[in-house]
């Protein structure tokens, strides 16, 4: 197993598709960095005493970009071999293709949140320095108790990594499994909303996306497409369902398959 | 899993400077009876289609054999079936005694080129022979020094998708010998390389065959495998259509080139008495399976008169042509 893990990582490493996908998630930072700025100027040009007013959570945003980005990666590590013929070459190295799947799933199952948290922490500290001692409302607080919402939302990149992982596992084509990423990132639950009381909360509450703001919310989700029915470990474990269930299913698949 | 063979590729070399790929000192010497390689019966199909149908040869240690056969015959299915890629639908293709897929570390044991394409364009060739070779347990040494000795060193670190088909066949040539392999399994490596490459790899393929290894090669042209292989198995529709040596071939490859006013009546005769004939574009008929004078004892007892008749050689690629042809009528 280290070397297919050995093998998986230098893939990883030296994939051009990856660190684009790298890339992306980590221009989340800019971009919150960029709102904040835009925010303290607006917030500035206010006489003091009219100075009120909130900012939606930046971190919240920022694992919102990310999770389209690292699913991605995810789907592009296994589709993209698929595309190029190279899964031929993959598993004529490494005939044992559990072991293979495995290790993919490893190897971007850590390289994603250690990315999310990266980029969470840098995107809460330029938010907290940016805006400072503005007593603006959704500034992020200390990292004391700011800490469980990102952590939270780092597991959430990782588990919309192997969901990525996972469907082009099952699919075998980088499109199929990009759009079903890209549809449960946005169309799904802005659709699920408007399912009849009070199956939009339920479905809402089930969906990837409002799985992390359930475990811990980094501010107030006033307003969120997503319900908020799940205690947190319920959470927890639908995102550990999330993540596992594409991968369990094309396991077996990809054993008797035609590579 | 059981733990892997010792690795021949792994052990230190007496004479480093004799291109290292190539010679392999220190192997010991295997039993050189068995069959490394040995497809039995197999079949596959893909829907309604069947790409290999009941084939059955085997590939010897110390031998180039030729694979051949007309693209869709079934060369490339059956060597994917060998390298446990697809799953045969019946029979069985085995490496060394048993399953490829049993291997941990297969590319210490057999080398295959499948598909030159197949690796990511966006990656170089040094990165991809690192992974390889990491996968393998082989020693990242080998993987630059196979890339210094297929010629492939200066565009090492370029992005593999601005290569040369010729690079990449050698880039795929690089993969398939950096792990020292017994066994080498590879499919049309010859496409795309240059008149030099295409020597190259002559030289490379008799060399490993000289050294004890096992080689196949799949083709589908004659003319590039007849110089390299000592063995051929032709096959055509999925199924083996000949398993022969290129010597027999070529003594079995001798005709009569014939004229005579009645050409028709001529070749129905012959036909008729088991002979193989095809009409020229001028009224003669080459025939196959009779010596001259067969022909002309037949010609006599039909009395039919023959304006000369005469041996003629047969090129291997037309025998070969012959072959196949015979086997898509057939099948029809």
């Amino acid at each position: 197993m280290t070397d297919a893990l050995a093998a998986e990582w230098l893939k990883l490493r030296t994939s051009r598709a990856a660190w684009y996908c790298l890339i992306a998630a980590a221009a989340m930072l800019p971009v919150a960095a960029m709102i904040a700025w835009t925010a303290s100027q607006a917030w500035d040009a206010l006489p003091p005493d009219e100075r009120t007013g909130s900012i939606s959570p930046l971190t919240q945003l920022a694992s919102w970009g990310m999770t389209l980005a690292l699913g991605v990666m995810g789907a592009l590590s296994v589709s993209r071999e698929y595309s190029s013929g190279m899964v031929r070459t993959t598993f004529a190295a490494m005939p044992s293709r559990g072991r293979v799947l495995a290790a993919k799933a490893a190897v971007c199952g850590a390289v994603a949140p250690v990315t999310a948290l990266a980029v969470l922490v840098s995107v809460w500290g330029a938010t907290r320095m940016v805006l400072g001692d503005r007593e603006m409302e959704g500034v992020p607080g200390a990292l004391s108790q700011e800490w469980e919402p990102i952590a939270a939302m780092a597991a959430e990149a990782a588990m919309f990594t192997l969901l990525g992982l996972g469907v082009a596992a099952l699919t075998r084509s980088a499109v199929a499994s990009v759009a079903v990423l890209g549809t449960l990132w946005y169309p799904v639950p802005m659709m699920a909303q408007f399912l009849p009381e009070p199956w939009n909360e339920r479905v809402g509450s089930v969906l990837p996306g409002g799985l992390a703001a359930q475990i811990a919310s980094p501010g107030p989700t006033g307003g969120s497409v997503y319900g908020d029915l799940l205690p947190p470990w319920g959470a927890a474990l639908t995102m550990v369902v999330w993540a596992l269930v594409p991968l369990l299913a094309a396991w077996p698949l990809l054993r008797v398959r035609d590579a | 899993m059981s733990g892997p063979p010792p690795a021949a590729g792994l052990r230190p070399r007496a004479d480093p400077e004799v291109r290292p790929l190539l010679r392999c000192p220190g192997r010991p010497a295997r039993d050189t009876l068995a069959a490394v390689i040995e497809v039995d019966e197999l079949t596959k199909r893909y829907g309604r289609t069947t790409a290999v149908d009941r084939l059955s040869f085997r590939a010897e240690p110390g031998a180039v054999t030729g694979f051949l056969g007309p693209n869709g015959a079934g060369k490339s299915t059956t060597m994917r079936a060998l390298l446990g890629l697809d799953r045969p639908d019946g029979g069985r293709a085995h490496v060394l005694g048993g399953p490829y897929t049993r291997f941990r570390y297969p590319l210490r044991r057999v080398g295959a080129l499948l598909d030159a394409g197949a690796l990511d364009p966006g990656r170089s060739p040094r990165a991809h022979l690192h992974w390889l070779a990491r996968s393998n347990r082989i020693p990242r040494a080998k993987a630059d020094q196979a890339l210094e000795w297929a010629g492939i060193a200066g565009a090492a670190d370029r992005r593999a998708g601005g290569l040369s088909l010729g690079m990449r066949q050698r880039l795929g040539v690089a993969a398939a010998l950096m792990g020292d392999p017994e066994v080498l399994v590879l499919d049309e490596p010859v496409n795309g390389l240059d008149p030099d490459g295409v020597r190259w790899m002559r030289e490379l393929l008799r060399a490993q065959a000289a050294d004890g290894r096992t080689v196949l090669l799949s083709s589908h042209l004659m003319g590039e495998v007849s110089q390299t292989a000592d063995r051929l198995v032709v096959v055509a529709r999925g199924g083996l259509v000949a398993d022969t040596s290129v010597r027999a071939l070529v003594e079995g490859s001798e005709g009569v080139l014939v004229r005579s006013p009645r050409p028709g009546d001529l070749a129905r005769v012959l036909a008729g008495r088991g002979a193989g004939v095809e009409p020229g574009a001028d009224g003669a008929l080459t025939v196959t399976g009779m010596d001259v004078r067969e022909v002309g004892e037949a010609a006599a007892s039909a009395g039919i008169p023959l304006h000369g008749s005469a041996p003629v050689g047969i090129s291997l690629e037309e025998a070969y042509m012959r072959l196949t042809a015979d086997a898509g009528e057939a099948a029809r």
